[in-house]
């Protein structure tokens, strides 16, 4: 018995740290432009499928994560420029509609360039189980749980104690009061997106070892993250790794304890009673 | 005003032998059609939208196997025409299409749709139009539906040969972790009722969803069950997926997924199969094809098809294309042997014996599917390969 539930809360791991992930990149995004970018799982299925698509052409497996993280960081950056430039003063509402059909033509595009099969990465570490204490845990689970840490620490030294992140949260707050103090709100929404990009990608290239990427992979990623980032308090710098891990762990105990036929009622009706409870998210976020 | 007139009698004399050709050219062409027939199939598949992955490979399969049998005179040395349509992987387009073939390109029988989805929906469609419809998904036909016909292996049929094979090998405890929708549903009913027919015990349910990223909860539960096999029916990612995980949690038992499971790029997305006895699957003739006795009708043509296929598309015929094939051998079959009057081949069609690369199937007015359970082989992965196991 004790096995089966280790089991379960190592499942809930490995999900928590992919939603994780994605609940950061979309949280960095929003925590510096306040823009719900609902094309964020797209940044992670592009890293994915264009670092598979580098391995395919014989490139080291090293250099390919590396250059499909560029290249989405990229790609980033031309949506910021010919998209999200544009449309930055609409209303919010527009801005995330703008995103979703931006999501959409990410999607066309992958299918032309990759068809509509699915695609696996290798594995950073080999694929073999580490077994503990009888259950089998994924040495990839461990990198997705430390980068997720890693970045976590690096982005809330960045956020809190750089000038430049400062601004950044500044302009997402009262973009009229930090141009008159100096700040570029062009330069912050262009700088967020190609981070957001980045690190969207490098969700990607961590999570295609373990789950399918596909032209449609983003939309899924996409929803699972922003409920983790919710959960967790969108605003605080530790809620997207407690988010995703809420999340996961909610998902896997609900497959493991209850009959799974009902696992995704129980999994949302976790959520709804954690959101309940706690509106701001599990973290409440710098004091207002 | 007399030069008018005269004008008006030039213009009559120049036009009126050039209606005269026309007219005569008009009826001699359709008193040519008559003479011979028109052999149309329409086909209906997902060629764009979220099924299309399924459908254009059956749909280019079929116009393969139509290009191949023109290429060799046809039908009684006339052409076959193929007349392609897409359904968007929507079943209101699916059905707007099935009036189309029916009314205004008046072909004398339908291949596809693929996918219960799709073709629960256009049933009426296809009974009002009174045009035969032989499609490729798993769903059931009543008594009431004269004019479809389906050829794909069953859930139900399915489970029973895995049921039987289990039996053979002396596996008595089985597992079920079945997808959470129709399917799975039915898969579930189905494993439960055969296994008590069969002497088996199902000592384990589980569900999951096709969408999830990791079965490992479902599987530790499952494991701690003891099970001798595991039964499993589902197809594409999520069937990688249970056996990845399978690998994962070191649980070296049988793994039985469905038919659709048996394709070259599953190895690809699993690695090599250490040892015996860890997956299987169901196949039919295209699999085997090199060791069909050369007496057998369907090996010349299926080699045939088969290095066609390759040469054109640069990956082997799989179980997909399999089906695509049958449905098109049976059309022509019986165009050839009844004409083009869709009530006739429709009459045939439910008659029908034939052997295909799927399966071989024996059509009743009872049973528009036919499957000859006898005519799918067991399949078991080894290496990157699959290979028949001996009955």
């Amino acid at each position: 018995m004790f096995v089966q539930v280790l089991q379960f809360l190592i499942s809930g791991l490995t999900l928590g740290a992919i939603y994780a992930l994605i609940a950061f990149s979309f949280s960095l995004v929003f925590r510096t432009t306040r823009i719900m970018n609902i094309a964020q799982g797209e940044f992670s299925m592009l890293g994915g499928m264009v670092a598979i698509a580098l391995i395919g052409l014989a490139l080291p497996m090293f250099l390919s994560v590396l250059a499909a993280i560029v290249l989405v960081a990229i790609v980033g950056l031309i949506v910021e420029r010919l998209v999200i430039r544009r449309v930055r003063t609409f209303p919010r509402m527009m801005i995330i509609m703008i995103t979703i059909g931006l999501s959409m033509t990410i999607q066309g595009l992958a299918v032309v360039l990759w068809g509509q099969d699915s695609y696996l990465l290798p594995h950073l570490s080999g694929s073999d189980p580490i077994q503990v204490l009888g259950a089998a845990i994924l040495p990839q689970t461990i990198w997705i749980l430390g980068i997720s840490a890693a970045l976590s620490v690096l982005f809330w030294l960045f956020l809190d104690r750089t000038m430049l992140g400062l601004a950044m949260r500044a302009s997402a707050e009262n973009r009229l009061a930090a141009s008159l103090v100096g700040i570029n709100p062009i330069r912050v929404v262009q700088l967020s997106f190609v981070f957001g990009a980045s690190i969207g990608a490098l969700a990607g290239v961590l999570i295609a070892p373990i789950v399918f990427m596909n032209f449609i992979s983003g939309v899924l990623l996409t929803i699972k993250g922003i409920v983790a980032a919710i959960v967790g308090g969108i605003d605080s710098n530790l809620g997207a790794v407690v988010g995703g891990l809420a999340v996961g762990l909610a998902e896997s105990m609900a497959a493991g304890i209850f009959p799974s036929m009902y696992k995704d009622v129980i999994a949302l009706l976790i959520l709804l009673v954690v959101l309940c409870a706690m509106p701001k998210g599990i973290i409440r976020g710098s004091a207002r | 005003m007399a030069m008018k007139g005269k004008w008006h009698f030039a213009a009559l004399l120049t036009v009126a032998p050039v209606l005269l050709l026309s007219l005569s050219l008009c009826i001699s062409s359709t008193m040519a059609q008559t003479a011979k027939e028109t052999y149309k199939i329409g086909t209906i598949f997902s060629l764009t939208g979220s099924f299309a992955n399924v459908g254009s490979m059956q749909q280019r399969a079929i116009a393969l196997e139509i290009e191949r049998l023109n290429s060799k005179g046809g039908i009684k040395g006339q052409r076959i025409e193929h007349i392609s349509y897409d359904d968007q992987s929507q079943a209101e387009t699916a059905g707007l299409l099935v009036k189309k073939l029916a009314k205004q390109d008046k072909v004398s029988v339908i291949l596809g749709p693929t996918g219960a989805w799709t073709i629960m929906p256009i049933k009426p469609v296809i009974q009002q139009m009174k045009i035969p419809d032989i499609a490729s998904g798993a769903i059931t036909i009543n008594p009431g539906d004269k004019y479809l016909f389906n050829l794909v292996v069953g859930v139900e049929m399915g489970i029973e040969v895995y049921m039987n094979f289990a039996k053979q090998r002396g596996w008595t405890q089985i597992v079920s972790l079945q997808t959470m929708d129709d399917v799975g549903d039915r898969a579930t009913a189905s494993l439960k009722s055969l296994a008590t027919k069969y002497g088996i015990q199902v000592v384990g349910e589980e569900r999951f969803n096709t969408q999830d990223k990791d079965i490992t909860p479902q599987l530790s539960k499952i494991k701690a069950a003891k099970p001798q096999a595991l039964m499993s029916w589902c197809s594409g990612d999520a069937a990688v997926l249970v056996y990845k995980n399978m690998r994962q949690l070191g649980m070296d038992i049988p793994y039985m997924p469905s038919g659709g499971a048996a394709s070259s790029r599953f190895f690809k997305l699993i690695g090599d199969v250490p040892k015996e006895n860890l997956l299987f699957t169901l196949g039919g003739k295209l699999q085997v094809l090199d060791s069909v006795p050369d007496s057998d009708p369907v090996k010349a043509a299926g080699l045939e098809f088969r290095q066609m296929y390759m040469a054109k598309f640069n990956a082997p015929p799989e179980n997909l294309e399999a089906v695509a094939w049958d449905l098109t051998a049976m059309a022509v079959n019986a165009m050839k042997a009844v004409g083009t009057n869709p009530e006739k081949v429709r009459n045939y069609i439910e008659n029908i014996k034939m052997s295909g690369l799927q399966a071989s199937y024996v059509m009743t007015p009872n049973d528009h599917n036919g499957v000859d359970k006898n005519s799918v082989i067991m399949l078991m992965g080894l290496g990157n390969k699959w290979q028949v196991v001996a009955k």
